[in-house]
């Protein structure tokens, strides 16, 4: 028996490869930060772990397969999650330097990473939970580096948010195992238990701890603060690999609990949904700092990625990774062009006064990323928020469920406010003059690395057949 | 050439702006010159495609109704449960559309005209007017729904930057207004292209569905089986069927853009802070834009609703007329006067339509190219007066006749052609649009027959508003408010005759000689109204 599971494990240890070079590479980094004081040395770790760690990814098998007995699960989605996740966490190295940047920095984004990759493959509620709490570990210390008192005050808030839905997330564990009698998630047999209102009030708080990684409104609470305050390449990585880790972490839970067959299970998501959407739109209204105002348009599109929740899996899945994906590479430029302007030494909105006219072709990038945050043609916005929308018509043409219009309608209408707040960035830069306080040269390599995501936000939109083969992989997944 | 005739139309502007963007900011004349270039290599191209269009050729069905087609794969892909989504590059000219890209190619040069004697940031103006034009060509000829819907959002946002930085005192605030209002609009059209998009299209030989984007596919009303926007479903909505809600949404979103009351209040603010230039073009163009999408998208795809609809859309077609022209006769400022009269006239393009018949959808398109002319030199000759003054008060000069007799004949001559005088273009289009709506009433039955008559007060009231301005502004004793102007107050300089000289010799010409504008469109209006009476009724038995 025992040397069979040992048998087992010592076969599947190539599948997480990914994982053990991330791993590996972290302590690595660790070690080097103790050993020499140079940085460099700890950045080149860093990316070497990456490049490896995706090297690996290119001979998995395709196909959907548990391993380790169950409690990791792999299919091509995982695949192209992890790739995404790598690139995303390699960019930052492009960031301008900044205070946090030292060698426990790159081992944190390295756990963060680690932490998210495995909510992506977790089957066994044990080990969602471990690799929830890993993710947040490093996001909170990651939020306090830049050890002023705000930051400090920002991490604590996370802490204590965190700390309190990881706890309720074990009670809702136990209760979900208590009646199901098993932690893995594809034993769960949900059929012959529905309504039962304890196995539901369970889902829910494991869920709970879900939708706070995910920033879903009520969980929603510490962004804000947290996006302001951490490091903006950080912050970068944050609001891209966690969340899009437990979105797909969502996908498959709430599939397996078949929540769409219980209506007020999927009710409460669809308005919850609702609500992301509305609230992340109309908190980014009154903010006057850009990093806080992009926080709550995060939000928004925490509650644009919930509508691929109540979709069916098969549409609802391919419009998960055009979304995942879109918003992924808009956010890399967006926090890019952030970092950038924080290094010019202003993020408050009003700072920005007259810049445009200073550096008329940074301010006209800056317009390009606020068209594709908004979701206006010709970026690679509108084709990821068109196509969600697609898929929402296509499904209460189905159904018939005003919920599912209500959805529809909010989403499109949100893009009006997201206009209105976005647009706040050209405002401020073209329209309004007046002495920019910050310094108004743009270093060059960072200008045309700018240059170069916005023309693959046009270009995306151009031609979007890349994303329809990673979708179309996508579909045929039999979760 | 013949066959990429549109693509350079559409093109050719988009160069022209990357040509713009490498040439150094300080080479202001040369940016000028390339502009100009561009958008008179463009009213050529224009011109040819007006000589060679087919206007006898009577259309045996949506297919080819359309001429200079081009027609380029986009996007393919293949989408899991929603079947296969097909984008195109497609484009093409009917009688719809011809006049309103000639009448816009017009507008184009002599806006570029109009911008001559700018000196600030030159070429981020002429970067963002070459894109508008390119983006607004591209509106009038796309007949792919995706197509149209991206030209149509993405002329927005050079609009929203030349009013913005060039614009007025309280720029900032009308240019945002203008932005969200129209942006709220479109995305009512969004979400009706992607209703339309699940519902019309084929099945392939696999039984898998293929979705299309073409707006002649919609037209020509080829729906899949079980979707919402089929004639044939029973689906409701709050009492309304879908495809009436559909009708409404559309609607929404082209009369903002039109604009109708009470969807108007951008208007005012847009374009008494715009450049003048760039108020010619929104008055002249973009609002046509609005126009063009009731005819192409709202009326041809959903012809049934429309005729269910005629009595409201009428209604707002009067109102428009009745309060744009009373509104216009309380304002002080010229500029603001021009911009609620273009509310009026509009309000005949709406009217029009709601008729349903050949006289009313010639009048309506008749008005809107008569329109975009006039208009376009109304605000040319606000601008002549406030390049002078600084001032566009009414109240602050009189007696100009005395001073600057040609600008007054002028200014007479388009007041004229925009309150319906005969052998002017202003009258032949509001003639067609009342008989069509009276007619309606009285021999279709579609609406009462006061609807039309209450509008024929539309035009007393303009003749009110107009006539008023000249007695205030032109004719008494000259006097101006601060002596400083006295000097200034120079007749028509060349510049201002080339603008001003080719609008008044086609405000003449399609007065006098409306056939030259009648008949090319006339074939494709006929089948229009044929077709879409045909369609209403077939659709309206399922």
């Amino acid at each position: 028996m025992l040397t069979q599971k040992l048998l087992e494990i010592s076969q599947n240890l190539g599948v997480v490869s990914y994982e053990i070079t991330l791993t590996l590479g972290a302590i690595a980094v660790l070690i080097l930060g103790l050993i020499t004081k140079r940085l460099v040395l700890s950045k080149i770790a860093f990316v070497l772990t990456l490049v490896i760690a995706l090297a690996f990814l290119g001979g998995e098998a395709e196909g959907s397969f548990l391993a380790f007995g169950g409690t990791l699960f792999f299919d091509i989605g995982v695949v192209w999650l992890k790739i995404l996740f790598a690139i995303v966490g390699v960019w930052i190295v492009f960031f301008p330097s900044n205070i946090a940047h030292r060698s426990e920095y790159y081992f944190l984004i390295l756990a963060l990473i680690l932490g998210s990759t495995l909510m992506l493959t977790a089957n066994n509620l044990l080990i969602i939970y471990l690799a929830v709490e890993l993710t947040s570990f490093s996001a909170y210390i990651l939020t306090s580096l830049k050890f002023e008192k705000k930051s400090f005050e920002a991490s604590i808030k996370y802490l204590i948010f965190g700390g309190v839905t990881s706890a309720l997330a074990l009670y809702g564990a136990s209760l979900v195992y208590g009646f199901t009698g098993t932690l893995y998630l594809h034993e769960m047999d949900f059929t012959i238990l529905a309504n039962q209102e304890l196995l539901n009030l369970g889902l829910i708080l494991f869920c709970g701890s879900l939708f706070f990684k995910v920033s879903a409104v009520p969980f929603h609470i510490w962004t804000p603060a947290v996006y302001q305050e951490s490091p903006t390449d950080a912050v970068m990585v944050m609001s891209i690999v966690p969340k899009l880790g437990g979105f797909y972490l969502l996908h498959r839970v709430l599939t397996s609990a078949q929540f769409l067959d219980q209506s007020w299970l999927y009710t409460s998501v669809t308005v919850l949904g609702i609500a992301t959407v509305i609230i992340g739109t109309f908190g980014a209204l009154r903010q006057s700092n850009l990093k806080r105002m992009v926080a709550y348009g995060a939000i928004a599109h925490s509650g644009f990625l919930m509508a691929t929740l109540i979709v069916p899996f098969e549409s609802g899945a391919s419009a998960f990774i055009w979304y995942a994906f879109g918003y992924a590479i808009i956010n890399i430029a967006a926090f890019y062009y952030v970092a950038i302007l924080e290094d010019l030494g202003n993020t408050e909105l009003s700072g920005l006064a007259g810049l445009g006219q200073q550096l008329p072709y940074f301010g006209a990038l800056g317009v390009i990323i606020a068209l594709a945050l908004i979701g206006l043609p010709p970026t690679v916005g509108f084709s990821v928020k068109f196509y969600l929308f697609v898929a929402l018509w296509e499904w209460y043409q189905n159904v018939n469920d005003p919920f599912v219009l209500a959805y529809l309608f909010t989403a499109v209408l949100s893009v009006v406010f997201s206009l209105f707040f976005y647009f706040r960035i050209p405002y401020q830069m073209f329209f309004k003059s007046g002495e920019s306080t910050i310094s108004t040269s743009v270093n060059i390599s960072h200008q045309i690395l700018a240059t170069i995501f916005t023309a693959v936000l046009f270009w995306l939109f151009f031609s979007p057949e890349i994303f329809n083969n990673i979708a179309k992989s996508f579909t045929q997944i039999d979760w | 050439m013949m066959e990429f005739l549109i693509s350079y139309l559409i093109f050719l502007p988009f160069a022209a702006a990357l040509i713009v963007s490498i040439v150094p900011a300080n080479q202001k004349q040369l940016i000028k010159i390339i502009a100009l270039g561009a958008t008179v290599i463009q009213l050529i191209l224009a011109v040819i495609l007006f000589m060679n269009f087919d206007g006898g050729k009577m259309p045996s069905a949506w297919a080819d109704a359309f001429q200079f087609m081009e027609i380029v794969p986009w996007i393919r892909l293949q989408l899991g449960s929603l079947g296969s989504m097909q984008i195109d590059y497609l484009v093409g000219v009917d009688g719809v559309s011809m006049p309103l890209v000639v009448m816009s190619s017009i507008l184009l040069v002599i806006g570029v005209i109009s911008s001559w004697k700018l000196e600030q940031k030159v070429k981020g103006y002429f970067i963002l007017y070459l894109i508008l034009s390119g983006s607004l060509i591209g509106c009038f000829v796309a007949l792919d729904f995706f197509l149209f819907y991206v030209f149509f959002e993405f002329m927005l946002l050079p609009m929203f930057f030349l009013i913005g930085i060039w614009g007025g005192p309280n720029r900032s605030y009308a240019s945002i207004k203008f932005f969200l209002f129209t942006l709220f609009g479109s995305l009512f059209i969004l979400i009706v292209m992607i209703g339309l998009y699940l519902s019309v299209g084929s099945v392939d030989s696999f039984g898998d569905q293929i979705h299309s984007f073409s707006i002649i596919a919609m037209i020509d009303g080829s729906y899949l089986s079980g979707t919402l926007l089929n004639p044939d479903s029973t689906s409701m909505l709050m009492g309304l069927s879908f495809r009436s809600w559909a009708f409404i949404l559309l609607m929404f979103g082209f009369l903002i853009k039109l604009p109708a009351v009470p969807f108007h209040t951008w208007l005012p603010d847009a374009h008494v802070e715009a450049p003048t230039a760039i108020s010619v073009l929104l008055a002249g163009v973009l609002l046509k834009v609005g126009g063009y999408g009731l005819f192409r998208i709202c009326y041809s795809i959903f012809p049934d609703v429309a005729f269910d609809f005629a009595t409201p859309v009428a209604i707002i077609g009067v109102i428009s007329i009745i309060y744009g022209g009373m509104v216009a006769m309380a304002q002080t400022d010229l500029k603001k006067l021009i911009a609620y009269s273009s509310v009026s006239h509009m309000g005949f393009v709406l009217l029009g339509l709601s008729a349903l018949s050949i006289e009313g959808l010639s009048g309506s398109l008749f008005q809107m190219v008569s329109h975009g002319f006039i208009s376009g030199a109304l605000f040319l000759v606000v601008g002549v007066v406030y390049d002078r003054t600084h001032d566009r008060h009414i109240e602050n000069v009189s007696g100009l006749a005395s001073k600057m007799p040609i600008y007054t004949f002028f200014v007479v001559l388009f007041f004229f052609a925009s309150l319906g005088l005969p052998g002017l273009s202003g009258f032949v289009g509001e003639l067609l649009v009342l008989m069509g709506a009276i007619g309606a009433g009285a021999n279709a039955g579609l609406y009462s027959t006061w609807i039309g008559i209450i509008a024929v007060f539309g035009i007393i009231i303009s003749a009110g508003y107009y006539l008023w301005t000249l007695q205030r502004m032109f004719f008494g004793k000259y006097w101006v408010r601060k002596p400083s102007w006295d000097a200034s107050m120079i007749d028509l300089t060349k510049r201002e005759w080339l603008m001003l000289l080719p609008l008044a010799i086609i405000v003449v010409i399609l007065g006098v000689m409306p056939s030259i504008l009648l008949e090319p469109i006339d074939a494709s209006l006929n089948f229009m109204v044929e077709k879409l009476a045909n369609q209403a009724q077939l659709y309206l038995a399922q």
